[in-house]
């Protein structure tokens, strides 16, 4: 999947190395994809996941359509004229998935939201292999019978 | 929210730790943290209010080593135990795997503890689970103070459904990783394989 979404970064922001830094996180903030090697991947993920929760709720208690009566996707953007954080949400067969873009000095925001919307159409079109990652589902169990010995052997990894 | 990645052999869990205002929720992955080697864990996140109290969340992500070939990463949560704050407590629970209730042992706190596992339970049932089938552990908390309730009493009124329960005193760590041990297997236990 990290190879896919790079292919289309990289077809609709072919000249801007550097300029941007583009996140994809799962529901829960797990990160799937970044362009960035900072340390502080993991928090991204996890603030944008509880923002995004606490913006959905919003949504919905405030009355507003549910954004699954929409034809277009609800956005968050928390940014000045030319620098800050755009959010946008897409599906990959039924699962949720978070695509964050940092931008600074951007000349050019509205061209900047337009593309990343066009780029965002194109995400939710990545087939992710079923046999790589797959949700839970309610069939057999993976583990059975973990011993005490097994969860200290975990923990002896942590300095515990 | 659990994901097993076949490929890469990577399991995610999501554990979140309930109970009333002031219990040590916080406390518990503060300690957590600081006795863990730095390898291990990622930032811990607090979203708190000026008097640090917690508004939204805390988060700390630890890796749990292997098991069966298997690399094991916990996202570990608090919830805001003020009464206030209950719609973020539900946001919070969303795809959770396993949760550790902590409750506070003194006697004038017995009521928030009922109103908060009684708000655990229906908060759990608003989102389809089922507390007598997910996860669940109960943490005693503050042993160590006076004018506790004995945990016969805990026992009683508040584990009603029988599940593993510790006596903690987390400022201290006592306790702490007793707790999230018993949750932690209890979790893989459930692991579904999806096949």
């Amino acid at each position: 999947m990290k190879r896919g979404i790079e292919k289309l970064i990289k077809k609709h922001f072919p000249l801007t190395s550097g300029s941007y830094f583009f996140y994809v996180f799962g529901e829960e903030g797990i990160p799937v994809y970044s362009n960035s090697n900072s340390d502080d991947n993991q928090s991204i993920g996890v603030l944008v996941s509880g923002s995004m929760k606490a913006l959905e709720h919003l949504v919905q208690i405030s009355g507003l359509p549910s954004q699954k009566n929409q034809d277009e996707e609800f956005r968050f953007s928390y940014a000045t004229s030319d620098t800050g954080l755009l959010i946008n949400d897409f599906k990959v067969e039924d699962r949720n998935y978070f695509f964050v873009t940092k931008f600074t000095k951007e000349k050019n925001p509205g061209k900047l939201r337009s593309k990343i919307r066009l780029l965002i159409f194109d995400l939710a079109t990545i087939s992710l292999p079923k046999s790589k990652v797959e949700k839970n589902k309610d069939t057999k169990q993976l583990f059975t019978n973990i011993t005490d010995k097994e969860v200290d052997n975990m923990f002896s990894s942590l300095g515990i | 929210m659990s994901f097993v990645n076949y490929q890469t052999r990577e399991i995610n869990c999501k554990l979140v730790y309930y109970g009333p205002g002031l219990g040590g929720k916080t406390t518990n992955i503060q300690y957590i943290y600081q006795k863990t080697s730095g390898d291990n864990k990622g930032k811990i996140i607090s979203l708190n209010t000026e008097n640090e109290r917690t508004l939204f969340f805390d988060f700390l992500p630890l890796d749990l080593g292997e098991i069966r070939g298997f690399k094991t990463r916990f996202h570990l949560y608090t919830v805001p135990g003020q009464v206030f704050y209950e719609a973020s407590r539900r946001l919070v629970l969303r795809g959770v795997d396993g949760i550790i209730f902590v409750a506070d042992s003194q006697v004038e706190r017995m009521e928030a503890n009922i109103e908060s596992f009684n708000g655990l339970k229906k908060n759990l049932i608003e989102q389809g689970y089922d507390i007598t089938k997910i996860p669940l552990v109960m943490q005693w908390n503050k042993r160590d103070l006076p004018n506790i309730i004995p945990t016969e009493d805990l026992e009683r009124t508040l584990n009603t459904i029988d599940v593993p329960a510790f006596e903690a005193v987390a400022t201290d760590g006592e306790g702490v990783f007793e707790t999230l041990k018993s949750i932690t297997k209890i979790v893989l236990m459930n692991l579904k394989t999806g096949s």
